[in-house]
């Protein structure tokens, strides 16, 4: 069974992968840019 | 089967006025550049107040050079979709662990310690001139091949779509030129912007390239499936004969421990994906930040800019092997002018079989210049800066006998001017076909020597300067001896080891496939970490032993 024509399970975790990654990133931006503010 | 020679070129009144418009934009952002370059901290670091799009489209786009486009596009075309991990270590390790590992760290101390360039930070960290010095004199000799590679690249590219191959020089020379000017007078704001700029028009570019590419070969699932089953074809044609043992489709990973795994895992995926940790042109993004809050905020925009620039390009590059066989009866390899020209090649042909493509065609045009002179631009800043900021201070204080920042912005503008120059005769001494080895090689320099330094630098609180020292030499060192006589890529860039025994590397069999970072950075690791044990260990007893006197 494959995911958009592709059945590799070592292409398609690269492919989620980059997906979260990116969904981790949005979120660290959007909730935790509030908590680290300026400290010096 | 027919080979594209793409001697036609663009014959396009749009990439002239696209161009004209960029190139008035570009003049305009070094002027902005230069009117905000008040003195040598306005060169190097700009006014600390750049914003989280700013730092997030400009981190991207130095990132991402005409390399990851056509270079490792390229070589996804060779090696496979398998190439998307090197995607996912771009955005995990290049961005979320660059950016919240080490950046909001990076920022503060470089405002701390005062620290204005990368080898600056790492030399105060430890307040060691003779690691500020080491860094710097890596940056100088090492970077420019990377440097060269990504013009070379660009102008290459540039110079066989448009047609114009006997204009060459004039093309390598006339993009230097303008990317010299606004760096030399512009210096950090100019870079910036101007990156910001020329990551919208790759954004753009890319994503058309993409949508173009999967409407073209039928949709998503089609295209890939018909990938799937080109392989077989191309076996049994006896068309998968410039593949490395253990490959084993475009859509399907090599075989474990193979020649085609080894490159692909340990020179392609870890060799860039953990370099980027350290690169010097990225790190002084960080210490540019307004605050905290603006370098999480640029995570935002910066992942999805390099899912959509990296992820676009190494999906299109196995592709077009599909393209190139429905086409022109022969995979990627076979039908384009080499591993840097498969994007190039397949881009030119399909958007000249549709309506508009020509304004396609240009836009492609233009996000490659973009890719190259903004990886190119930070590079010279860079570079530039280690001579002129590091060196001419460290070299200043030995003669002068003090301990200071020389804060000389005319010394500065000099050294990057002196770097172009450099730079472009570097471009000739060059082989061809290097823009994604060269990368690899320069990043994994950087990581293996100063990555554990870096790290133990940031997070420890008394840094260790002796373990420091330790684990850059062993670093360096090892990544030399490994890169020069034992990995075969590498050993081209300076075949010393051929000059001495006759061939090309020392021994045969798969190690020679086995990437230099992969050995060198465990060592340099391994050593500090040791050290830095013993130390503690040396300390303890001699504390036990005082204890002892004292009772």
């Amino acid at each position: 069974m494959g995911i958009l024509g592709i059945s590799d399970p070592f292409i398609l975790a690269g492919y989620i992968g980059c997906v979260l990654t990116v969904v981790l990133c949005v979120y660290w931006g959007l909730f935790r840019s509030g908590e680290e503010g300026e400290e010096e | 089967m027919t080979s594209i020679t793409m001697t036609g070129g663009v014959s396009s009144i749009s990439f002239v006025v696209m161009m004209v418009i960029f190139i008035a934009a570009t003049i305009g952002l070094g002027i902005y550049g230069y009117r905000n370059t008040k003195d040598n901290q306005g060169f190097l670091l700009g006014r600390h107040k750049s914003n989280s799009v700013i730092i997030a489209l400009s981190y991207g786009a130095t990132f991402l050079s005409a390399s990851a486009i056509i270079g490792f596009g390229g070589q996804a075309a060779i090696h496979g979709m398998g190439l998307i991990w090197l995607c996912f270590l771009n955005l995990f390790l290049g961005l979320f662990v660059a950016f919240v590992v080490f950046g909001t760290r990076v920022r503060r101390a470089g405002k701390r310690l005062g620290a204005s360039t990368f080898a600056d930070l790492l030399g105060k960290l430890y307040g060691s001139k003779s690691i500020r010095g080491f860094t710097a004199v890596i940056i100088v000799l090492m970077m420019p091949i990377y440097c060269a590679a990504v013009l070379k690249g660009g102008v290459n590219s540039l110079a066989v779509i448009t047609g114009l191959t006997e204009y060459y020089d004039v093309i390598l020379i006339v993009l230097a030129l303008v990317v010299g000017v606004y760096v030399v007078y512009g210096g950090i704001v100019a870079v910036m912007y101007n990156d910001a700029l020329q990551a919208t028009i790759m954004f753009v570019g890319m994503l058309t390239i993409l949508i173009v590419t999967y409407v073209t070969l039928g949709g998503v699932g089609e295209a890939n499936s018909d990938l799937v089953g080109l392989w077989d074809t191309a076996v049994s044609d006896g068309m998968a004969t410039k593949t490395l043992p253990g490959f084993n489709g475009w859509t399907d990973s090599a075989s474990f421990g193979t020649p085609e795994w080894l490159t692909l895992v340990s020179t392609f995926i870890l060799g860039v994906g953990i370099g980027a940790l350290t690169q010097p042109q990225l790190v002084v993004r960080f210490m540019s930040a307004k605050d905290d809050r603006m370098l999480n905020r640029s995570l935002i925009i910066g992942s999805i800019f390099i899912l959509v620039i990296v992820g676009a390009a190494y999906t299109v590059g196995p592709l077009t092997n599909q393209y190139f066989f429905a086409n022109y009866g022969g995979i990627a390899a076979d039908v384009a002018l080499g591993t840097d020209f498969i994007i190039p090649t397949f881009v030119v042909d399909v958007f000249s079989g549709i309506q508009f493509g020509d304004i396609f065609i240009s836009l492609f045009l233009l996000s490659l210049i973009c890719a190259s002179i903004s990886t190119i631009s930070a590079l010279m800043h860079t570079i530039g800066s280690a001579g002129g900021h590091d060196l001419f201070s460290l070299l200043k204080n030995r003669k002068e006998g003090t301990f200071k920042d020389i804060q000389s912005l005319r010394v500065n503008r000099i050294c990057t001017a002196i770097v172009m120059v450099l730079v472009v005769i570097y471009c000739y001494l060059m082989p061809s076909d290097i823009i994604a080895k060269a990368t690899s090689l320069f990043m994994g320099m950087t990581a293996a020597a100063l990555l554990p330094a870096f790290a133990h630098g940031l997070y420890s609180k008394n840094p260790d300067k002796r373990a420091a020292i330790l684990s850059i030499v062993t670093g360096t060192g090892t990544y030399l001896l490994w890169a020069l006589f034992i990995n075969k890529s590498s050993s081209v860039f300076l075949p010393i080891c051929k000059w001495i025994t006759g061939n090309a590397v020392l021994f045969s069999g798969n190690i020679q496939y086995v990437d230099a970072l992969l050995v060198a950075l465990p060592v340099s690791a391994i050593v500090m970490t040791s050290f830095l044990i013993l130390r503690k260990v040396r300390s303890k007893s001699d504390s036990g032993d005082e204890t002892n006197i004292a009772d």
